[in-house]
């Protein structure tokens, strides 16, 4: 089923993976055709009132409840994040595939492992910075470390 | 990392839903805001793994966030905070207090705040089955809505409080569950309507 784990496939296209794009790709054409009904349905709503307290009662009047809005929603972020992903420069290690957002020894990693298992978390010893793992992903706070260092010393660190 | 929680569970009914009724939100809120933030705090333990996590799924571009989080309430008070660092680690200490304390899965959650032009949404959707621990806080098993704000200053709580209100009962009326997160220097506030 589409639109499952949505945030996991965020972050999994933050990394750079291609099964995580797909599945938010997979989401916007699912939803994609009842959305335009919803959205016109929203704006009337909308119009129909006069004072902004009503707007609860007047959406589910218009035949709008909640799992609609979520519909409306997931579409909208979904859009954006396939159209911005994957940003950042591209670092590979054995295992681990990720993306580095900032300077030379100062940066964000986020990372894809695929069949990883587990939730991690813990600091690097060779350099200074915070891990963490959501199964196939991985989250690391670099404050001063080399990428060559930390993506070796990550890949101890997760299975 | 240790937080002071504060909580609170009321009844989504006691607020104005149609034009029938009187418009008292401001009122309501700010009753609701007084009563929380008077109650006794229990502490609560966070880890940076979470926080981690959560800016992540925050809504805004702002980098080093386990470094804004503990220096959130040491902040020097004669220079204006910045919105956004404020807006990242609320954002992010609540996602990583629903993965810590109350085993949300963060897996299937959908952050809103990207889409909050819909018109109609809360900052974050947390599905029916993978509401954890909170299962027993609402007593039930229902679609739950997020709304999170956050202060470094303390100012303008009522209006942000008002204004969180109207969009969680636009999203969550009549049978959904909705949970409001108020994040201030010192502690955190949370809101559970039901």
């Amino acid at each position: 089923m589409p639109c499952e784990d949505f945030s996991y496939s965020l972050m999994k296209a933050m990394a750079g993976s291609e099964d995580g794009l797909e599945e938010i790709k997979d989401c916007r054409s699912f939803l994609r055709e009842e959305v335009t009904e919803l959205k016109e349905r929203l704006t009337l709503a909308k119009a129909s009132i006069k004072e902004l307290h009503a707007l609860p009662v007047a959406i589910r009047k218009h035949g709008l409840d909640e799992v609609d809005l979520v519909k409306l929603a997931m579409f909208e972020v979904s859009r954006r994040a396939e159209r911005a992903f994957p940003t950042g420069e591209e670092i590979r290690g054995k295992r681990l595939l990720g993306r580095a957002l900032g300077t030379e020894r100062t940066f964000l990693l986020i990372a894809y492992c695929e069949g990883c298992r587990g939730e991690r978390q813990g600091s690097l010893r060779n350099s200074m910075g915070y891990f963490v793992q959501l199964d196939e992903v991985i989250i690391a706070e670099i404050t001063l470390g080399d990428r060559a260092k930390v993506i070796a010393e990550l890949e101890e660190l997760i299975r | 990392m240790k937080i002071k929680l504060h909580e609170l569970t009321i009844s989504g009914d006691m607020f104005p839903h149609s034009e029938s009724e009187e418009d008292q939100f401001y009122e309501l809120s700010a009753l609701v805001l007084d009563e929380l933030f008077t109650s006794q705090p229990r502490e609560v333990e966070v880890t940076e793994g979470s926080i981690l996590l959560g800016s992540v799924l925050a809504s805004k571009n702002v980098f080093g966030v386990l470094e804004n989080v503990s220096l959130f309430p040491f902040q020097p008070r004669h220079r204006y905070s910045s919105g956004d660092v404020t807006s990242v680690v609320s954002e992010s200490l609540t996602m990583a207090l629903l993965k810590d304390v109350f085993k949300v899965d963060l897996r299937k959650v959908v952050p809103g705040r990207t889409a909050k032009f819909v018109g109609a949404f809360t900052d974050l959707y947390v599905p029916p089955e993978s509401l954890g621990e909170l299962e027993r806080v609402f007593e039930g098993r229902r679609a739950l809505f997020v709304e999170i704000r956050g202060s470094a200053t303390g100012r303008g709580m009522y209006e942000k409080a008002e204004r969180a209100f109207r969009t969680l009962e636009a999203v969550r009326y009549p049978r959904a569950f909705g949970m409001v997160s108020f994040v201030t220097r010192g502690s955190i506030g949370l809101v559970y309507v039901r």
